[in-house]
């Protein structure tokens, strides 16, 4: 299926001394210190074997991306390697010239980036930028470039391959364009390729096949790898050694699965336990709760008008839905399936065509006043934009408390209100007179959460409220958001697109496609016993399920409860 | 040349009085014939048509190329005969004969006749004609031969010398000699010492020696060449490097310093009966009282305002006539502010003082400087000025419609008799004396028999009276008299203006 | 989720963001010393006149052009009155108009910008084309022009500068309001029913005024020039006020006759003021992208 190695003249040279029994790539002692001296990564050295699946895991800020940028040397301009070596085939590539590493570039490594988006060019068709760098280095003529451009796009799964060749990158979609990528990093044979996060900005399904691609590269190109990811499961699912980075050093490193069945160093430990929870234990939800639900949405159409006739777009058709106080209900869907379009009906932002909704047992309109609107609260995903930067967390409290309570609570009660807020959310109460441009992102998402409860809302609508967030604080913030629904007995409709998540998460679930309620029930039910087509798909995407059952258990995960919070 | 020696130059010329210069030429060694000389001014010229224009620089430059039959005296005192080489008046005043020069040839080799003197004068008695209220006595021309001309005139009317002397009057070819008048005013035909040679609107014109002068041997110059540059800065950097040859109108700040320089430039002043004004709305508010204009008369220093903003060469004024024409007296205008200060208590409700309006032009830094100073003295007697400006183009017209307070407006002579300044306090003429409106109905019948006197002095007694009653009444404050004045190179010899400002330019010659 | 960044939510702690803070000022030059030459500049226009106690008005015909002394640390001008009492009063009458030209703007602007960017539609459009219309002009000939018909003085300048130079910051708020209210706590803020004039007014001018504010300091500047052109063509200050321009354009004629203080000084000034706010502004800007 894939052509076999072809090493251009010059690299052969560099490294006659190289043969498949020695590591393909060595780092040695690397270490990055930005513009003003602060070191970012710290003496890094670690092995990728010849032929092998190397994971790069770390939360953000670990260090990991830059690492791999300097193996290729492409560094920001005001980083700099410190120290350290990096021998690619036994040639530290550190020493070699821009030209001669233009020369490694390509055929030596490859790198595939997180965003297809930014690193294909917009204005060139896709056959071009894939025949572009094989023309140059392969020294052959512009049809045999293109030829080898089609037959690379059909190698990576993409349909039509010579129409498509003639393709600009806007016209396909993330999970197309991530493959065009992978395709063009293909071109030159390389011996070793970089992977930045590729599937981050994939949906499930498509990261899945994303996946099941690398896989064959693994298998069948002999291509080494070294694979950055945040997500412990993908790189499970990939590689077969591992090596783990916590703020700019290594903690640990070795066999995959002696990583995940007994970490050794306590950041790897709680990394592993913070995994969603596959395994969890659901809580029931019988037919007389059901019979009280917080919310109670049927059959509601949203049709969003086109400029002209014949545009229109039907984002929901005959959805019906229920959310119960006292459990986190998730809405499972890939992008463009209207989960999020729901959220925006039920807060009232857009109109639904048809249809009713029920919330507290009275019906929800667009004209709605502040008491109405109490009882409704939505946390956003975006941690940069949810909040006013120029407001403290008191003042963002203060504000919304103040404009549903100005009038029968005091100043003193709504001070006591924030503070206690704070508790609840479990962020410490010294923050009240930050901004919260000074917190993490955790700490901004329970001030979200916070503000969200101002209101003592009685349904929490919750958008991909954990998706930007690192693992362990992910798990936090999952745990946190098991005890508000229980805890205040309120409802939570928890939107995502992570079943990881939703299966540790929910206790019911919603699965929503093309704008309709595919399947939905209790979630251990439906995740062992999926009844659709689709629901199966989604279920069998989720990176290292096969190996739900065979978790080994470590000694953290014999609780019910996530480890003690730690705020970062 | 330190900053210190020019300070020093400058402050010492504000106390000497170096206006009171006469119009004498200067001739170092024979004239040499030839050369070519460049004049910059600040306007360009409007037209070629003596009955067309009004402004200056066209008077001026008509004045080269056409000539009258009598010309001013260079020291004002009256006419001298021109292209009529004699003439005899009536006991009347009411019949004028002249006798023409003979072979006095136009530029274009044709030969002058009583014709075209009857034609011309008829021409610029027309109602188109600019300056055509001068001629209004002419009753009647008869010409008996080709070389004598008899006028009759309606009434008696002394200042009629003075009327033939005017630029207007001036002797073209009848018919315009057979051309429109707008072929004739881009190639005229005159009898002056110079012709058209070239004219770029805006920029120069050019004019060429007279080859049919009737003068022989002159003019000298083979050329003359009037630039227009409208910024003072401007036209002294050229004078100064040689570019130009005459600097006209130079600022009165330069003047002093190129004066103690030496070196290759010079400068000139000539008497001029350039006057300016204060005038004042008589119909406005506070101005209505006459206590009120003669406390703002007696509060203005003119002999300061000579010396700061003129650096001396001007003279402050008496009276509202000029001193350069006869009939001039002290009519009694000065600085004194005991007795400002008393006029104004005599005002009644005005006596505390009030606010007025002063209108100057946009652009004009004397009329900047003496604002200011009217404005400080004024000050003095509680009297609030507000400096507004406006258009230079636009000033008269304001001042005309009544839509000011007080604000500033000059005269120059046009005619060598008194009688076209005397009439400036007359209300009844179109300017409304000087946009004043001032109306003293004792005077009215004053300027006619000023007129009609055939002695001088019975003419300067009566002159006499107007003045006095004009000056009682402070119809406007007289500021001061200023020269004409000029740098020049001191290659250029001959060159001076006259008393209505015409060139002596058949008389300049340049070393070269 | 994007890490391309290496901060992207690599947040520091709060307990370093005080020390974070304070390094900022300290090595931003133009800060430093762009607040320490306005300082000066202001108190030398607040108080210089009491170096001697000649006032601005005060003529002098025979002292014309005393040169510099310990009575007359400038000299006089042509009509004998004191340089230094004139530039420090002209100075402040230049500054304050030029400030209060920049006030009117800024208001006007501001709010135009955010209504205009927070509604959008047809709001918007109607705004933005009032904004094309005014901007239209070139910008000299239209102050001119108005001040023209206005009259002279201080007022005229003022209301001309105003209907002229709103737009730019209109402009500016307006598609800084765009991004802005894409942002998620504007959705917010709207599902929890605050309305629409206290969001704008408490959360989305707040917002929008910093890159305002550090282009009104070069709008000084600006503005600065403006009415000493305009008073350079006899449309600004009426005499006897003085006013920098005008100082100016009154010594030109003397330069001719080697007397340049009367020129010299308010140009030296104008340039030391710009020089003062560019510094500022340029500073505050620094100031405000670090802390983003």
């Amino acid at each position: 299926m894939f052509g076999t190695k072809t090493a251009s003249r010059a690299s052969k040279s560099m490294f006659d001394a190289w043969n498949e029994d020695m590591p393909i790539l060595q780092v040695k002692s690397l270490s990055i210190d930005d513009a003003e001296g602060n070191r970012i990564v710290n003496d890094v050295s670690f092995d990728v074997q010849s032929q092998e699946a190397h994971a790069l895991v770390g939360e953000s800020g670990s260090g990991k991306s830059l690492t791999l940028k300097a193996i290729i040397r492409l560094l920001d301009g005001d980083l700099h390697i410190s120290q350290g070596s990096i021998l690619f085939k036994g040639v530290d590539v550190l020493t070699l010239s821009e030209a001669q590493m233009g020369c490694v570039r390509g055929k030596g490594i490859a790198m595939v980036f997180q965003e297809p988006a930014v690193a294909l060019n917009p204005v060139l068709k896709v056959g071009r930028q894939i025949s572009d760098a094989y023309q140059e280095h392969a020294h052959v003529d512009k049809r045999e470039a293109w030829r080898k451009a089609i037959s690379l796009l059909k190698d990576v799964g993409i349909p039509e391959p010579e129409r498509k060749a003639s393709y600009y990158p806007f016209q396909f979609s993330g999970g197309m364009r991530q493959r065009v990528m992978i395709a063009a990093s293909l071109s030159l044979s390389p011996a070793l390729i970089l992977c930045d996060e590729p599937t981050t900005a994939l949906d499930v399904t498509i990261q899945a096949q994303i996946l099941k691609l690398f896989a064959s590269m693994r298998d069948q190109l002999h291509a080494s790898m070294l694979y950055v990811t945040h997500d412990l499961a993908v790189a499970r699912e990939l590689c077969t050694s591992a090596t783990v980075m916590n703020k700019g050093s290594i903690v640990e490193e070795g066999d995959i699965r002696q990583i995940f069945g007994a970490p050794k160093h306590p950041y790897t430990q709680r990394l592993v336990a913070s995994m969603p929870d596959i395994a969890a234990e659901k809580h029931d939800i019988d037919a007389a709760q059901l019979d009280y639900p917080i919310l109670k949405i049927d059959n509601i159409d949203l049709t969003y008008r086109g400029l002209h006739k014949g545009e229109d777009f039907q984002a929901l058709k005959d959805v019906t839905l229920r959310v119960v106080p006292g459990h986190v209900t998730a809405l499972v869907g890939e992008s463009g399936s209207g989960k999020s379009t729901i959220a925006k009906a039920i807060m009232g932002i857009e109109p639904i065509t048809s249809g009713t909704m029920e919330l507290d047992r009275k019906e929800l309109v667009m004209e709605r006043d502040l008491h109405e609107r109490a009882k409704v609260q939505m946390v956003f995903q975006d941690l940069y934009s949810s909040l006013d930067l120029l407001y403290t967390a008191r003042s963002t409290l203060t504000e919304v408390l103040r404009l549903h309570f100005g009038t029968t609570l005091s100043k003193q009660q709504i001070q006591k209100c924030c503070e206690e807020l704070m508790d609840e959310v479990q962020l410490p109460r010294k923050f009240l007179d930050e901004s919260p441009r000074y917190m993490s992102g955790g700490q901004r998402q329970r001030l979200v959460i916070a503000r969200a409860l101002c209101t003592q809302p009685k349904l929490l609508i919750a958008d991909e409220a954990t998706s930007a967030l690192d693992v362990t604080i992910q798990a936090e913030i999952i745990a946190l958001f098991k005890k508000l629904a229980q805890e205040r007995h309120i409802g939570i409709l928890f939107i995502a697109h992570d079943l990881a998540v939703v299966k540790d998460l929910s206790d019911w679930v919603y699965v929503i496609q093309h704008g309709r309620i595919v399947e939905s029930g209790l979630t251990g039910q439906v995740f062992s016993q999926p009844q659709e087509e689709y629901t199966r798909q989604l279920i069998s995407s989720i990176p290292g399920i096969e190996y739900t059952n065979r978790y080994p258990v470590g000694p953290e995960k014999q609780h019910a409860t996530v480890p003690a919070v730690s705020v970062q | 040349m330190t900053l210190a020696a020019v300070a020093a130059a400058a402050v010492m010329t504000l106390s000497a009085c170096a206006g009171a210069a006469t119009g004498t030429s200067e001739s170092n060694g024979k004239p040499q014939a030839g050369g070519d000389i460049t004049i910059a001014r600040s306007a360009d010229v409007v037209s070629l048509l003596p009955t067309a224009v009004g402004d200056n620089p066209s008077i001026w430059t008509q004045e080269l190329l056409y000539e009258p039959l009598l010309k001013p005296k260079p020291d004002g005192s009256g006419v001298q005969p021109w292209l009529a080489k004699s003439y005899t008046v009536s006991k009347d005043l009411k019949t004028w004969t002249l006798k023409l020069q003979q072979g006095v040839k136009f530029s274009d080799g044709s030969t002058m006749t009583s014709k075209d003197v009857k034609w011309s004068l008829e021409r610029a008695s027309q109602k188109d004609a600019q300056y055509e209220s001068y001629n209004e006595p002419i009753s009647a021309i008869a010409i008996p031969d080709d070389s004598t001309v008899v006028i009759t005139l309606k009434q008696a009317w002394a200042p009629f010398a003075a009327t033939l002397a005017l630029f207007s009057n001036a002797i073209i070819p009848a018919n315009y000699g057979g051309k429109s008048a707008d072929q004739f005013n881009k190639r005229p035909v005159g009898t002056g010492p110079f012709t058209l040679g070239s004219w770029v609107k805006g920029q120069y014109i050019k004019l060429l020696k007279n080859k049919h002068y009737w003068q022989k041997g002159k003019p000298y110059l083979n050329s003359v060449t009037f630039t227009t540059v409208n910024d003072a800065t401007t036209r002294l950097t050229q004078v100064k490097s040689g570019e130009i040859d005459v600097d006209e109108a130079p600022a009165y700040s330069s003047m002093a310093a190129i004066k103690s320089a030496g070196g290759d430039l010079k400068v000139g002043d000539w008497k001029s009966g350039h006057t300016d004004y204060l005038t004042m709305n008589n119909t406005y508010g506070p101005l209505k009282d006459v206590h009120v204009r003669r406390a703002i008369s007696y509060a203005i220093d003119r002999k300061a305002i000579v010396s700061n903003v003129l650096y001396g060469y001007g003279e402050a004024a008496t009276s509202y006539m000029p001193t350069n024409i006869w009939s001039h007296i002290d009519a009694g205008e000065k600085y004194d502010m005991a007795k400002a200060k008393k006029e104004l208590a005599q005002s009644g409700k005005y006596a505390k003082g009030f606010s007025v309006e002063l209108l100057t032009e946009s652009g004009n830094d004397d009329h900047k400087a003496v604002a200011q100073i009217i404005q400080a003295s004024l000050k003095k007697l509680n009297i609030d000025v507000t400096i507004k400006t406006t258009d230079p183009t636009t000033i008269e017209d304001t001042e005309s419609s009544g839509e000011f307070q007080m604000g500033f407006v000059y005269r120059t002579p046009d005619v060598i008799d008194p009688d076209q300044f005397i009439r400036y306090s007359d209300g009844r003429r179109t300017s409304h004396a000087l946009y004043s409106n001032y109306m003293n109905t004792a005077l009215s019948p004053m300027y006619e028999n000023g007129a009609a006197q055939a002695s001088k002095a019975d003419r300067e007694k009566i002159y006499a009276q107007i003045q006095k009653i004009a000056t009682n009444d402070a119809f406007v404050a007289t500021l001061y008299y200023s020269p004409s004045t000029a740098i020049l190179s001191s290659k250029v010899h001959g060159y001076s203006t006259g008393s209505v400002g015409e060139y002596s330019m058949a008389d300049t010659w340049i070393e070269h | 989720m994007s890490s391309a960044n290496i901060s992207a939510n690599e947040i520091p702690a709060a307990e370093a963001s005080a020390h974070a803070r304070g390094h900022r000022v300290r090595g931003n030059t133009e800060l430093i010393a762009g607040s320490i030459l306005l300082v000066l500049v202001i108190l030398v226009l607040a108080f210089g006149q009491f170096i001697n106690h000649f006032d601005y008005a005060t003529q002098n015909l025979p002292e014309a052009f005393s040169p510099m002394s310990a009575t007359h640390p400038l000299g006089t001008d042509n009509l004998g009155r004191d340089i230094w009492q004139r530039l420090v009063y002209g100075g402040r009458v230049d500054l304050l108009i030029a400030s209060l030209a920049v006030v009117f703007p800024f208001v006007l602007g501001v709010i135009l910008g955010a209504i205009s960017g927070f509604f959008g539609g047809w709001v918007d459009m109607i705004l933005m084309r009032l904004a094309d219309i005014a901007s239209a002009f070139p910008f000299y000939i239209l102050i001119i022009s108005l001040v023209f018909v206005l009259g002279a003085g201080a007022q005229s300048i003022v209301i001309a500068i105003t209907f002229v130079s709103w737009v730019a910051y209109a402009r500016l708020v307006r598609s800084e309001t765009l991004v802005l209210t894409s942002q998620e706590f504007v959705t917010a803020l709207r599902t929890e029913g605050f309305t629409t004039s206290y969001i704008i007014t408490r959360h989305v001018i707040p917002n929008v005024l910093s890159q305002s504010a550090i282009y009104a300091m070069s709008d000084i500047v600006m503005n600065i020039g403006v009415i000493v052109t305009l008073s350079y063509f006899g449309l600004g200050i009426t005499p006897p006020t003085p006013d920098w321009g005008q100082m100016m354009s009154d010594g030109q004629q003397f330069f001719a006759v080697g007397q340049y203080g009367m020129t010299l000084a308010p140009g030296i000034a104008a340039v030391i003021v710009s020089l003062a706010l560019s510094w500022f502004g340029d500073g505050i800007a620094k100031l405000l992208k670090t802390s983003n």
